[in-house]
This record gives C-alpha cells, structure tokens and sequence, in this order.
C-alpha cells in the first residue's frame, strides 16, 4: 500500500457552540477516490473546508503529502497541491471560462500551464468555449468548469464537493468517468455526494457521515448490494448494521 | 415589587431628573436658546428611529422634511401673518403629504438605493429653497418669523418656550414609547431581522415600513416647525445635509430605538459643540471621528452601552412567566369537506433556465401530515415558497379551502392561516422566546379571531398575546427558557420555537422545512411526538425532510419530487417502494447504470 | 457651433463624473456597500492636487501621478478605518461609517483651506485652440484625453492582468474567490485605493474649471450615484454611460434657450443649472420606478 496522501487524525469542528465533526479520521492514498456520503448537515462540505483551510478544527491534525497542514493558509495549501471545487459549483459568472481557469493559478506558472493544457485535453469542451462567460454554461459544462478550476489550482488532490448535483444521469456518469481518468494519473480525490449510489459508481473507498461523525467506512465493494442498508446508514435509522 | 425597580425605570427617571436640573443651572437666554433646540432634535431623532431604527431602513429624507416644515412655517408665518395654530398643523401635514409621494417610488428599494434615492429628494428641496426667491427668500431665508402663540399672544423667548418645546418633546416621546412599547417594537425587529419570517408570521412589512416612514415625516414636521419658531428665522441651512447628518449622529451615538436615545444624542451633539465651540472645525472632525467610533464600538449607541453596563452591574429586571391562557379551540372552516385543504395544481416555476419545479400537483387533506421528500435541488423548498407566496409561481394555481391564493402576498397567505418554518431557521436571536411568539401571537390578534372581549385594559391584547406565547412555549415543553434569548437555545430548541411561533398563527396549514435537521435521535423522537399531537386538532402539515425514516413514522402520505417533477405520491411505503423514487434518492443504480 | 462646444464640455465634465462613478462601482462590487464618501474624495484630490501647485507650482498633469499615489494611500487608510472593522456587520453601517469619514474629510479641508472655492492648476496650460472654426479649451481636450487614458487603463488592470482577475473575482464571488487562495481582504483594499485614485484624478480634472469647496462631495456622490443607478447598479460600462449622459445633460439644459431658437422668451427662466438638477433628480426617481435594472441593464434574474 502506498503512503497516504492526506491524513486527517481525529478532526473535531465547531461552528460557535454546534459541533459540525466530531473526531473524524479519513486517509486519502495516491490515485484513490474517497467519497464522503451522508445527508444535508452530516458534515461533508465542512470536512472538505477543513482540508483546504477555509474553517479552522478546534482539534485534530491534518497530514498533506508529509507535512502537517496544520500552520497553512488556504492560499499555501494550495500551492501544496489541493484544489478545492466548492458545493454549487461557484462559477464566477462575469469571467470567461479561460479566466475561471487562470484565476485559480497558484505557485509554479509553468506546472499551472501544463495543468492547464491537460484540463482543456481532459474536458475538450472547455477549451471550444474559453471565450465564454461562464454564466452562459450549461450545468454540465459549469460542473466541468469547476472541477477543472480545481485541477488547474492543485495538481495532487481535489476536494470536490457534491459534484454530481443537478446533473442528469448521463450527464453524471460523463463527469464520473472523468473523475476516474483524473485519478488515473495518480492524483488522489475527496469528494462529498449525498447519494450513496452515484459514489459507489466512482469511489474507491467510501466514508459515511451522519450528524458530524464517521459512522463507517471501508472499500467501495463492502457496500454494493447493500443498498438498503447503506441508505438506512444514510437517514439515520437507528438499528442499521456496518457493512464490511 | 417597589424594593425592585428594574433599570428600565430607573434610567428614564435618572435622565428626567437632570433634563429638568439642566435649565435650573444653566440660565442665560443663550443657555436656554441651546437647551430648547435639544428638545427639537429629540423630536426630529425620536421621529427618526420609526424609520432607521424600527424599521430598520437608511432614509436620508429626514433633514428635509425637518426643513420643509421650517419653511411652511416660514413661509406663513413671516409673508403670510399665519399664527401658530394655523401653520403647525400644515408644517406636519406638508413633509407627510410629501412622504407619502416620495414613498411610492422609493421605499420598496433595497438599502443603499434607498438611501441614496431619499437623499436626491433632499438635495431637490435644497435648490428649491435657494432658487425661489419670491417665495423662500433666497440664499438669506426668511426673517420674522413669529414665535408660538395664539389669538394675539405669544410665548415669550427663554423659559415659556422652552417648556413648550420640552412640553411637546415630552408629548412625542410618550406615542413613541406608546407606539413601540414591548412586543409592538419587536415586530419591527423581526422585520429588520428577517423580512422573510415577518412576513410568514403575517405582517404587512411593506406597511409597516410605509407607517414608520411617515411617522418620522410628521415628528420632523413637528421639529422643524418648532425650530422655525425657536430661531425666528428660516434660511436654507436647515434643508443642508449637515442636518440630516446630525440627526443620523444623534440616532446612532444615542441608540437607534430607545426613547432615552434620542435625547441622550440630541443632548450630546447639540450641547458639545457648544461646549467646544472653540475648537471650530476641529470640533466637526473630532463629531465625525465619534461617529465612526460609535459605529465601530457601539452600534446600539449610549442607551444600550448603558444597558449593558446595567446587565453587568446585576441590575436585570426579574421576570415571571406570565400565567398561560390556551389558544382559542380552532373553529370548524365551513368548507365542504370534499374541498381539499390545500390543492396545488399545475405548478411550475423556471429560474433563468433552470427549471425548478414542472408541472407539480397534489392535495393535502385537514388532520394530515404529508412529507415531501427529493433529492437536494429537486423543488422541495421551492414548492413551499410558492404555497407560502414569497416566490411568485410562472404557471398553475394554489387552493387553500377552495379559495385561490396564488397571487396573494406572502402576508395574506399567513393571516388565511398557512404557516411555516425554515430550513435556515430564521428567528430574531436577541429577542427571548417568549418575545419571539409573542409577536406572532399579537399580528394574530390584531387581524384576525382572537381579540378579548370585555376587557376595559388598554394592554389587553399585548398581555393576552404573551400569556397565549407563553402557553405555546408550555405546550411544546419550553416554559424555562421562555426568558432566554433565542440565539442561545440549542438547535432543537430553535426548531422547537419556531414551530412555537407558527402555531400562534392557528394557522390550518403548517409546512416544515426539514425540521428534524440539526436533532439528535432523542430529539427528533420527541419532534415526531409533538408533529403527530398537532394533527389531532385538525391541523395539516407538510413537512420536507431528507431524513425518511423520520418520515415514515409520522406521514400519513408521501410525495417524492425529482428534478422539479412529482415522480410518486401515495402511502408511504409504497413510495419507498417505488423504483424512480429508489433510484433518485435512495441512490439505486440508476437504470442506465454507470461503469 | 455652440452645440458642439457645449458637447465637448459636457463630455469633459462627464469624463471625470464617470472616473468617480467608476470607483463608486468597483467598491459597490466588491464589498456590496455604497462608499459615500467616494464624492469626498473627489474634493480631497482637488485639494491635494491645490495643496501641491502651493508647494510646487508645475501643470497639473506633473501634479496627477502624485496626486494618484496620494489619495491611493488615502483609499487604503479609509477602507483600513471605515470598512474592515465592519465589514461582517450590515452594509448600512459601512454607509454610516463613510458618511462619518466623509464629514472628516470635509472639515479637514475646511480647516487646511477654508471655504472660498478653489482651483487646480490647468492639466497643460490655460487657454483656447481654434479647430477648424470651434473654439475649444485646452483643459476640456486635456480631461477628456486623461480621463479616457485611464478608464483604459483601469479597463487593461481588470481585463487583461492577473491582479485584475483577483479583484474581479473577490468582486464576483468572495468566498470562492478565498478559497481559490486569493487574498481577499487585500484585493477590497486595493479596490478602495483604486477608487480613490480615480476620484482623486477627478478632482484634479474638475477643480480647474468648475472650482472645488470642501463640502462639493455631495455634490460629485450624487452625480456618482445617479450614474451608476441609471447605468445599472454594478456596471462599470452603464456607469461611464450615465455619467457622460448626466454631464450633457447638466451642460446643455440651461444653455436650450439659446441652442433652440422658438422657444418661448417666458419660459427661459425655467432653463437654469438648478432645474437642470431637479430634472436630474426627478429622471432618476422616474427611473428608479419604471426600470430599476437601470436603463442599459437587463433583470438579472437570481435563484432563490
């Protein structure tokens, strides 16, 4: 087994008096997919803020490629190599597609470039539409966007939060298949999705999350076929057994 | 009960005993001059807080209806030979008349629009003033203007006036705390808090606004007259911006909403540059260097500094729960009962592209819980936006009893008795619960069933409105916390209260936007009890939750949107059966698979 | 002849409305406050560039890089003191604050120079140039000429440079924009100095020929405002075209009874500079009431 990428070792959040996660742990390998699944409030998108340093833990340490995340601001830990791709998208909707791209330049200009060169490879799409505001973009092409957004600012792994939400089934599969290519270069990624379906679809691993806490975890292949008792995980039935 | 006065008193009574020391100390004319202005800026600041406290809305107009008035009087007064009883009842009508003009294009703008739209009303009553010369004298005013007095006799200068300018201050402040006394202000704080949850509690906010902004216009009007009188001369200063400045100053460094406030800043900022009146524009730098401070330190200006430093002291009003009354037992609709509760039918709705919700129909039957379950992004919040009228529908039609409230505004819907929660809980967090429902329960009161009858006691709607409060925080097991802020309960407590304050609508439709978010087990077991007990007295409920579980143990019905569509609705295990519904939200493999 | 004239000089007059209309937009964009005191800068650059022809007395167009770098500085302080300690409270307290800022400014020039009005320097020299028959002023074609050379260059710093596509995005969307590892407090301070560089230069630009007090802010934040509304709130493009259209307008409505020869002697009183500002703010109620997207502008239509 390869070391991981990214560690997280007992992370607890809080956001004023509400605990958002509690003493979580997640380990993120080289060319692995980790999808965090659970519902609305289970603590998903705060656990990807966390990595890339836009909400601060009250404990816990978070391991990056050997060294501790722990000191870094958002900007520096870009430059580390993670790339963020926020829940909804967040295209900047006056800026054309090229410069949704270059805005998330970080550090190296010319690993940024060649990353850049492989976003435009891997979604052909955007590179026809550089000139395009990114207001015009369909969903489908925004969700594109953002993920390359994310590739272009950090070349080692990508926090991609509910990147399968509001496309259509087709749609969905397209960008799953292209998640999976992105990790095939040996690039690691954690992504949030609240559907326990589409992440088996693409996941390696999975990590349940239900009200801020890890409920369970394990190999992708532990869940398939237990759809049922994955979605009581999910919604919180009380009496649901872990899988594996 | 004597041995405790609560600060509440003591400050006023503390500020009373040296508002009528000051003019005892301080004797000369010019003194006296000063001290009577203070009383006419309290005026104009008393005013002032309807509109950019209460209200909470950033009007720049009040320096120019303060300065109309001066001109009316003026006017009148000095060409025309008008005595004061004639031409103070015009200097409040006119800057009323002229709010009530200006306040059909401009007071539905968001903030800064509005300020700045009110401000160009003001710069236009400046150029006025300088322009027409015939009438307004010009850049030099107008001079001899008569002091107040009637039938031949006039106040004389030094204290007559001034005891009728504090005479009438004194008047002002009583409807102003009259007005806005107890849970009456605090509708005004949900609005400035939360537009969205006043109106859903169904208050009029485009009324509301609309009254407190000719309020302010019609004390302006009375400051502005009196000023006029004070100074017997009128000259295009009063309608400069330095006024309106001022006053915003007096309101912010005094406080925002407090009676006390208004005096506390028209005392300071009137007094200080007399005081440093050496320092010229010194001073001036020094007045907007405070300004900024107060902003930055104290947003609620001296009177809630002071009411911290009280809080601190222990000097906290003890407060006892006042005793609870039940809420009327809801009368029957009158409504043939084939009549559905509520009928949507048709619904659509598109966000630029987005297609948000297509074509959506059901019905909700009395007594019934209906969950509405979907995927994220699939309508849900949507559909209850449109239902409790804060997004209006692009096609299809919303029945409450037959009756079609697809067009109403958000306000009438509630007052026909649909009520809601929100998923983002929208509470107003320095108001206590008891507060928080109390208002609810008074805007029930005033439009609609419940007012006492027989009861000779001026309050008795207000009293009737917090002991109701209190017997729905009873009913829903928070008496104790009735006197803690909302913004201090745990997350279940805050579901808790906000279902509280829907209730005090006796609403006959209730939806809930994901109430069991956020709730331990225990709590969300106990939120299943309470939802269940309520549809016993026929109330209906639609309730969004992605927790389905939660769901079964309480529906009645469920329906299941996708993508804006109703893709099934019926018994709830059928639905949760239901291949289309597995596949968008229990997160099947969808039919076409994927690799 | 005379419409042309009076066009260039309306041009001229709009050409610096719209620098401190530009600046207003870009700080309404990227904090979603109004800065009411961006009118106040305008009278602060007219007085720095004042105060500097005292210590040195060259043409104003030696004075403008200093006077840029000046009230540069200056936006950077005012946005340290008026807008990051608020900057998580409601807009209005920002406004409230500017106001505050805006009255120091004043009285602080008031104090420095007193009340009599005052003028800069000419950009190039005094004077009038004969073109093919039109008499125009050297000042007008040297504001005009400055105005656009910046408006350009602004529009080269947003468009075509990595520090413009940071501000554009802080502007667009913060909280994306944070965690893209952009410096997002920086980028709103850059955006105040940059505000008050343009108001600045206006100033200059303004204060040779229409002389400058310390209290003419209003004066400049409502023309700045009253652009910006009928260009569409947040436009930077709809702003520079209601700036230019509010000063035509200001220049030609009172000279109509000379520019239309049938108009009724009676009515000539009615043509002055001050109805000329009531029309003005008459239109803007109008507009504010029929087509609140602003003349140019279309619905943006926001999800819910």
């Amino acid at each position: 087994m390869t070391e991981p990428l990214l560690q997280l070792d007992g992370v607890t959040v809080h956001y004023g008096r509400m605990l958002a996660l509690r003493d979580v742990s997640v380990m993120v390998r080289p060319g692995e997919i980790v999808a965090l699944v659970g519902n609305n409030g289970a603590g998903k998108s705060t656990l990807l803020k966390t990595v890339i340093g836009l909400v601060r833990p009250s404990s816990g340490q978070i391991m990056f490629d050997g060294t501790s995340l722990d000191e870094l601001d958002t900007a520096a830990r870009i430059r580390q190599g993670i790339g963020y791709s926020p829940e909804g998208r967040r295209i900047f909707p006056g800026m054309t597609v090229r410069e949704n791209l270059e805005v998330a330049w970080r550090g190296d200009r010319a690993a940024a470039r060649m990353r850049l060169a492989e976003v435009y490879q891997l979604f052909p799409a955007l590179e026809t539409n550089a000139d395009v505001p990114g207001w015009r973009l369909s969903g489908g092409q925004q969700q594109m966007l953002a993920i390359g957004r994310a590739l272009v600012s950090g070349g080692k792994l990508l926090l991609l939060d509910e990147p399968s939400l509001g496309l259509a089934p087709a749609l969905m599969q397209d960008v799953f298949v292209r998640i999976r290519r992105i990790a095939s270069t040996g690039r690691a990624v954690l992504m949030a999705d609240q559907n326990i379906g589409t992440a088996l679809a693409v996941a390696h691993q999975i990590c349940v999350l239900r009200a801020g806490q890890l409920v369970a975890k394990g190999p992708a292949g532990a869940f398939r076929g237990q759809g049922e008792i994955a979605a009581a995980l999910l919604t919180g039935e009380p009496n649901a057994t872990r899988p594996g | 009960m004597s041995r405790h006065v609560p600060t509440s008193r003591l400050m006023p009574l503390a500020g009373l005993a040296c508002l009528v020391a000051w003019p005892l100390v301080f004797t000369s004319p010019y003194d006296l001059r000063v001290f009577t202005l203070v009383g006419i800026y309290a005026i104009l600041v008393l005013g002032y807080q309807f509109i950019f406290g209460h209200a909470g809305a950033l009007a720049l107009t009040q320096g120019a209806f303060f300065g109309i008035a001066a001109y009316v009087t003026g006017i009148l007064g000095a060409r025309f030979g008008w005595s004061f009883p004639a031409t103070f009842p015009l200097s409040i009508v006119v800057p009323v008349l002229v709010a009530v003009v200006v306040a059909v294009p401009v007071l539905r703008l968001e903030s800064h629009y509005f300020a700045l739209a009110t401000l160009g009303i003001a710069q236009v009553a400046l150029l006025i003033a300088i322009r027409w010369e015939s009438v307004t004298g010009g850049a030099n005013g107008l001079a001899g203007v008569p002091g107040i007095g009637a039938f031949g006799l006039v106040l004389p200068r030094g204290y007559p006036t001034l005891a009728f300018v504090w005479g009438i201050a004194g008047v002002c402040a009583l409807v102003a705390w009259w007005l806005m006394r107890d849970i009456r202000g605090r509708a005004f704080q949900l609005m400035r808090t939360s537009e969205l949850a006043a109106m859903s509690i169904g208050l009029d906010t485009a009324r509301l606004r609309f009254s407190a902004f000719l309020l302010s216009a019609a004390f302006a009007g009375i400051a502005g007259a009196l000023h006029a009188h004070t100074l017997r001369v009128v000259s295009p200063e009063v309608l400069e911006f330095h006024v309106m400045v001022t006053c915003l100053a007096m309101a912010v460094i005094g406080g925002r909403t407090r009676v006390i406030g208004a005096f506390f800043g028209a005392f300071l900022l009137v007094q200080l540059p007399e005081w440093f009146r050496f320092l010229e524009h010194y001073y001036l730098i020094a007045y907007g260097g405070a300004l900024l401070a107060m902003i930055i330190v104290a947003p609620d200006g001296l009177a809630g500094l002071l009411d911290r430093i009280g809080a601190r002291l222990g000097l906290k009003p003890r407060q006892t729960l006042p005793s609870p009354v039940p809420l009327p037992s809801a009368a029957p609709d009158n409504v043939a009962t084939e009549v559905p509760l509520l009928s949507v039918s048709g619904l659509t709705k598109r966000f630029g592209g987005v297609t948000a919700l297509e074509n959506v129909s059901f019905q909700v039957d009395r007594g019934e819980i209906v969950g509405l379950i979907g995927p994220n992004g699939s309508g849900k919040t949507t559909l209850v936006n449109i239902v409790t009228g804060l997004t209006p529908a692009d096609a299809g039609e919303v029945r409450l009893m037959g009756q079609d409230i697809t067009h109403d505004p958000a306000f009438r819907i509630a007052q026909c008795g649909v009520a809601r929660t929100f998923q983002l809980i929208e509470l107003v967090d320095d108001m206590t619960c008891l507060e928080n429902v109390a208002v609810a329960r008074l805007t029930r009161l005033g439009t609609g069933s419940g007012r006492p009858k027989g009861s000779t006691k001026v309050d008795a709607p207000l009293d009737l409105a917090k002991r109701q409060a209190a017997h729905l925080l009873e009913r829903l097991g928070m008496s104790d916390a009735a006197f803690e802020p909302a913004g201090n309960l745990a997350q279940g407590l805050r579901r808790r209260l906000e279902i509280a304050r829907a209730l005090a609508l006796e609403p006959r439709l209730l939806l809930l936007d994901e109430p069991a978010a956020g709730l331990n087990e225990i709590e969300q077991q106990d939120l299943a009890f309470r939802l269940k007990d309520l549809r016993t007295s026929g109330l209906a409920l639609i309730v969004i939750e992605h927790n389905v579980p939660f769901l079964m143990a309480i529906a009645d019905r469920l329906v299941c949107l996708d993508a804006g569509r109703v893709i099934a609705a019926g018994n709830p295990s059928d639905v949760r059966a239901d291949r289309n519904v597995i596949a968008a939200y229990f997160g099947a493999q969808p039919q076409d698979g994927l690799p | 002849m005379l419409t042309l004239q009076l066009l260039v000089n309306g041009v001229a007059l709009g050409a610096a409305y719209a620098l401190c209309a530009l600046g207003f937009v870009l700080v309404l964009n990227a904090t979603g406050a109004v800065n009411f005191a961006q009118g106040d800068m305008v009278m602060a650059g007219g007085f720095v560039a004042i105060g500097l022809a005292n210590l040195w007395p060259v043409p104003g167009l030696v004075l403008l890089p200093a006077v840029v770098l000046l009230t540069g500085l200056l936006g950077l302080a005012f946005s340290a003191i008026g807008y990051f300690p608020l900057k998580s409270r409601p807009p209005v307290s920002v406004f409230i604050s500017t106001i505050a800022l805006g009255v120091i400014f004043q009285n602080v020039a008031m104090v420095t120079f007193g009340p009599e009005p005052r003028a800069t320097p000419p950009l190039l020299a005094a004077g009038n140039i004969d073109v093919g028959g039109l008499t125009i002023g050297i000042q007008a074609i040297a504001v005009v000429a400055i105005a656009a050379l910046l408006v350009a260059g602004q529009h080269v710093l947003l468009m075509r440079t990595r520090l413009g596509q940071s501000l554009r995005a802080t502007a667009q969307d913060r909280e994306m924009a944070a965690a893209l590892g952009i410096r997002v407090n920086l980028m709103i301070a850059l955006t105040f100095a940059l505000a008050a560089a343009l108001a600045g230069v206006a100033g200059l630009l303004l204060a040779n020929t229409y002389f400058i007090t310390p209290t003419d802010g209003t004066n400049y934040i409502l023309k700045a405002y009253i652009a910006a509304t009928i260009g569409g709130w947040g436009r930077l493009h709809g702003a520079i075209a209601g700036a230019m259209l509010i000063a035509v307008f200001e220049i030609m409505f009172p000279a109509l009874p000379l520019l239309v020869p049938f108009l009724p002697a009676a009515i000539h009183g009615m043509f002055s500079q001050t109805s000329a500002s009531i029309v003005l703010y008459v239109a803007l109620l109008a507009v504010l009431f029929l087509r609140p997207q602003g003349l140019f502008g279309e619905i943006a239509q926001r999800r819910a």
